[in-house]
Formats: C-alpha cells, structure tokens, sequence
C-alpha cells in the first residue's frame, strides 16, 4: 500500500495544476493531499462497483476530475500485485469529465506491446475510453495469465486495478465496461469472462489461445455474452485445437460450445455470409440473462485480427471484415443488465 | 549513430562569447556540419535567458537547408526555467512538466521532433514511473525518438531501466554526466551502469573547465579566458603538478593536450559521443579532430599514472 500510495502521489503532482486551473467544482480528490484520497477512493468505487450484482450504475470517482482530456493518449504506471505494470488508456475525441463514458480494455497477444493493439484494433477511435494494458515478460515474451508460457502474475488482479484506476481518473460508465483480445489477450478475456463479470459486461476474442488456463473458474461461471473471430487457417492457434506452446488448447467449435451451452443457448444458430468465406453464426435463441453468443468463421484465414489497418499475426488477412466495428456494435448492445 | 565529437550548445547567447550573437553561432554550427559533426546538444535551460540557446541553435539549423536534416539534435528539461515553462511546483519530471517543456522547446528550435531528449537533473520527487511513462507518451507520438538522462547516478540508471524493462516502457538510451580525466568519478557507479543496461554515455566537460587544454600553467591563465574570472577558485584549488605531467605526456607524442584528453574520453568502451562546447569555428575543427588518436594500453596506463582511477568505495 506504502508504494501504491508513493505511485499516485505523482498523479498528484501532475494533476494539481490542471484541476486548480480547469475544474474548480472538482471535488476532494482533485485537491491538495490528492495521492492518498485518490487510492482510497478508488477502492471505495470499485467495492461500490462489485457488491451491486451486476447493476453497476453510478458515477465514478473520475466524474468531474480533469486528470486527462478529450482525445488524449496517456502512458500510466501502476503498481498491481507487487509488480510496477503500465497501460495505455486513450480518451475519445468527445469525452467529456462530466459524461459517463464506455471503456474497452484490449489485449495483446504474446510478444507484443500494448501500442501493438493500439494500431491493430483502433478502438481509441470509438466513443470509449480504451484501455490497452502491457503484458508483463517472464522470459519467454510478454504474455497473459493462462498459457504455459505466461509469467508468473495475476492479470485478473491487474485488471481489476486498472479498472480502479481508470475509474477514479476518469468518468466511466461503470455499466459498459467490455474486454477484448488477440490471441494470447483473447484467450485471457475468456478468463476475466469468468472472473471478472461483475465488472465486464461483454466480450470478444480474435484468435484466441483457449488454453485450459484460459478457463480455470469457468465452471462456475454466469452466462455472458461473447463474440468470438477465428480463421480456419490460422496456424498459430489452429482452429482444430492441439497442442501449443502454452499447452493444449480447444477447438474453436468447443469452446463456442462451452459459451452456448454456459449461456443456456439453443444450438441451432442463425447463420449468414456477411462477405464472401465469412460464416456468422448467431446464437440467440433461449439464451439466458439476455445473452447472445456470436461466432465469425473465416474460410482460410490465418492468424490475423480481420479488417485490421495493421497487419499482425501470421496468415491471410480478411480486409472487407471489420472485427473492431462488428465487436463495437456487439459491446453496445450488451451493457449490463 | 553519432559522430564521435559532438557539439555543446550552451554557449549559444552566452554574455561575452563570440557566440552571443546570431551570426556567431551560425557560423559556429555550420563549421560543425563541415566538419562532420553530427551531434548537437543543447538544452532548454542554455543561454544568458533560458529558451535562447535553443532559440539560435534552431535559427542556426534552418540557415544550413537541407543538411539540417542529417543532423541529430539533443535537448533537454528538467533544469529550472526560472519560470518560462509557468509553475513547476518542483516537479520537473512531472507528465504535466515534461509536456509543457517538450512543446516549449520544439517551438524554439522550429521542429517537430527532438532526437535525443534528456531528463536533465532528477527533480527528487516525482516518481520515476511517472517520468517513464510520460516520456513513452512523447515518444509515442513521435515529438521525440530517444530518451536519455542526464546527471543521473548509477542507481537511477539500473532503477529506469529495471522499470521500462518490467512495464515495456520505452528505455532511456544515453546518459549525459560529468566526466573527463580530473574528474573520473563516473567510472565508479555511472559507467558500468551504463555498460550493464547497454547506455550509451556521453561525457561533458571534457575539458575540466579548460584546465586540459594546456593553456593554463601553474595558476595561470591566457588573458580573457573564462575560467580566471568566472571559476578563479578551480584554478587555486589545481594541482598543476599533475597538469605539467599531463602536458608532458602529450608533447612526448607529439600530440596536444585537447587532443589526449578528448582521445581517452572516447577509448573508453561506454563512451558514444564527446560533448564539446566551442565559441569559434576554430574551436569547433580542433575539436572534430581531437579524437583521431587512440591510445595504446601503455598509453592508458601511462594517464592512469597522471590521473588516477577513482578509489572504489566498496572493498572489492
């Protein structure tokens, strides 16, 4: 605690001139002793958050504040599990601190960075404000909790206290905070789907390493929804399943499965050919909780994020396909229920 | 890459220097481009007024065209701009700082990006995960390349690179400190920091002030050079002995005190660039050549002998 509190105090520094000059009505954590109120506060929040069962309305402690700016890209460190982490967090062209705000948390895939992400999903360009956390190295690539090659850390808890973080900075609408990941970040959104949905309300995955990891706790697991991109070529996480570098894995059909079958679904899905070699299945029917579970199969497609202005990955690229606006509409329809 | 000699800024706009004036440094800086420098370092804080050293260095660059694009262009922040940048609140490393600097000295020097920016003296406060990630954003946004730090200890240097390392926050690559053959006390913490973590440093004051060029002798001092008025106590407080020596040593082969001094700087495995500051354009191609002899371990043990290697302080 001693060191978190040392950490935000330059949060404190740095924030002091901008709340004294441009929000005068901000309120006590903007003020003076700033670092300290700010931490405390931020976990009164997220507690607040969490013990609502799932109706996480209510205005965070960032409403108000004026930490950053409307269309403004910031690195920030932060202490999470002992560790000094970081993550980047970008604010839409229209943000307001007074208007509560989506968040979109986007994972990386092994060995890379979360400016990787950045480029490669473009969420920063929605009306959210978008989280892109750094996987931490443990000698063999940054990586995400759940693999065999992940490094020894809790990125759930890292989540969590970036979500904290991000709440007491910014104006978050606490009911439209969604998760998504490429690859190796694909597969750790399977586990905060498990883990962290008191707080995440939707999610996607393209690419995704379905290690058994990547699952541990899902069996307790409620219904939530998810959206899930695979080529039938990738050759890094093959769509079949097998063995990886991080251990065995599902097959995508399995694991869509295990979301239709945790949902309540029927598995008759509606399908259709949104372009040419796309297979959408939607599956709606008897869902429970007002869940949905959508899967894009892509005929030939590596191990790519579709309609990337990146390429990342491995394979055939699926241009006419916009995974980032497809899963934008899919977070916007499901906010927490 | 840098040239192994680059050029020292701080006498742009200084009182009393042929560079005080525009046309002295302009004619200062285009000998340094004849003469294959390629290096310029400055500082937001240089100059008789802050800004004006930046000022006329950018001035200077514009009236070279077009080989002002392969030159490599240092500044820095962090040292009191005795208000230019608004209130600090002595948080110099501070997000909020550091911007305000950066966009301060792109306007002065007319650019849009700096190559090398050095975080130029820890503030003492701010955290320096914070100064990491506020110098990653800069870099993000390509207003910067390359980080540095500047009058950093050893410790500093491992405890940011441990920390960019942990956080994949981009890592500083240079470190600028205080060294010469007086002065040798970076070799006890700085150097092999820097030689751990793959810095690259880049030595100032390798002229101790002036005291290894030869031109001062026994306490005393060429007419009008600054040192005598400026520093009268270094030149009490010298052990001239040590300088006869070192002179000695240079004449034996045939070579000038300057070009011994900025030789050996440059032998020294960390070492990636000499920061040499220069009034004149005469100044400035003496410097250019001074580091084209390399000294053989004789050599090195010989000046080891005049100056010696700090003591370590631990018993290993």
């Amino acid at each position: 605690m001693k060191k978190i509190i040392r950490a935000l105090g330059a949060v404190a520094v740095l924030g002091f001139g901008l709340v004294a000059c441009s929000a005068p009505d901000a309120d006590v954590e903007g003020s003076g002793s700033g670092a300290s109120g700010s931490a405390s506060s931020s976990e009164d929040e997220s507690s607040g958050g969490k013990d609502s069962g799932g109706k996480n309305s209510g205005r965070t402690g960032g409403c108000g504040a004026s930490t950053m700016r409307a269309g403004e890209s910031w690195s920030v460190p932060i202490e999470s599990g002992g560790k000094h982490r970081m993550y980047q967090v970008t604010t839409p062209a229209e943000y307001q601190a007074d208007d509560q705000t989506p968040v979109v948390l986007a994972f990386h895939g092994m060995y890379e960075h979360s400016e990787t992400m950045k480029r490669l999903s473009g969420f920063s360009d929605k009306p959210a404000i978008a989280v892109y956390p750094q996987g931490l190295d443990g000698g063999q690539g940054t990586a995400w909790q759940g693999a065999g090659y992940s490094p020894k850390t809790d990125d759930v808890e890292f989540t969590e206290d970036i979500l904290d973080r991000v709440e007491s900075d910014l104006c978050v609408d606490k009911d439209r905070v969604f998760a998504a990941g490429f690859s190796n970040g694909g597969g750790f959104v399977n586990l905060l789907a498990c883990r962290m949905s008191d707080r995440i309300s939707a999610f996607a995955s393209v690419a995704g390493a379905y290690y058994e990891g990547t699952r541990d706790g899902c069996e307790k697991a409620s219904p939530e929804p998810f959206m899930e991109f695979h080529g039938t070529e990738d050759g890094v996480m093959t769509y079949r399943g097998g063995d990886g570098k991080g251990g065995k894995y599902l097959s995508v059909e399995d694991f869509v499965d295990e979301w239709v079958v945790r949902n309540g679904c029927a598995r008759d899905a509606e399908v259709d050919h949104p372009v040419d070699g796309v297979e959408h299945r939607l599956y709606e029917r008897k869902c429970r909780s007002d869940t949905e579970v959508q899967q894009y199969r892509i005929d030939g497609g590596g191990h790519t994020w579709p309609g990337a202005p990146v390429h990342v990955g491995q394979g055939r690229d699926t241009p006419d396909l916009h995974a980032t606006d497809l899963i934008w509409d899919f977070f916007t329809d499901h906010p927490a229920t | 890459m840098v040239s192994t000699v680059g050029l020292g800024c701080n006498n742009f706009g200084r009182a009393g220097t042929p560079t005080e004036t525009q046309e002295g440094t302009d004619s200062v800086v285009s000998a340094a481009v004849d003469a294959g420098i390629t290096l310029f370092d400055v500082a937001d804080v240089y100059g008789k007024e802050p800004g004006t050293s930046e000022r006329m260095f950018g001035q200077a660059l514009r009236g070279l065209g077009k080989a002002a694009d392969d030159v490599v262009v240092v500044s820095k922040f962090g040292m009191d701009m005795k208000g230019t940048n608004g209130a600090d609140h002595g948080a110099r490393g501070s997000r909020r700082y550091i911007n305000r600097a950066l966009d301060a000295s792109l306007e002065r020097l007319g650019r849009d990006h700096i190559d090398l920016y050095f975080y130029h003296t820890p503030d003492g406060v701010t955290p320096p995960e914070e100064t990491l990630a506020a110098l990653d954003d800069v870099v993000r946004a390509g207003k910067v390349r390359y980080i540095g730090t500047s009058n950093h200890a050893g410790w500093q240097i491992a405890d940011a690179d441990h920390l960019a390392s942990e956080t994949g926050a981009t890592r500083y690559v240079a470190a600028e400190n205080h060294y010469n053959l007086l002065d040798r006390r970076a070799e006890l913490e700085v150097l092999p920091a820097a030689q751990r973590f793959g810095i690259g440093v880049l030595p100032y004051f390798p002229l101790a002030n002036g005291l290894l060029t030869g031109k001062y002798r026994h306490g005393t001092a060429p007419d009008g050079s600054r040192l005598s008025h400026s520093k009268p106590g270094l030149l009490e407080s010298t052990d001239w002995d040590q300088i006869e020596r070192f002179v000695a040593f240079a004449a034996e082969r045939d070579l000038s005190p300057l070009d011994v001094a900025f030789s050996w700087l440059a032998s020294r495995p960390q070492v990636a660039s000499v920061i040499a500051g220069a009034t004149s354009p005469e100044q400035v191609r003496t410097n250019a050549a001074a580091t084209s002899w390399v000294p053989g371990d004789d050599d090195l043990a010989a000046l080891d002998e005049i100056f010696p290697a700090p003591e370590k302080i631990a018993l290993f």
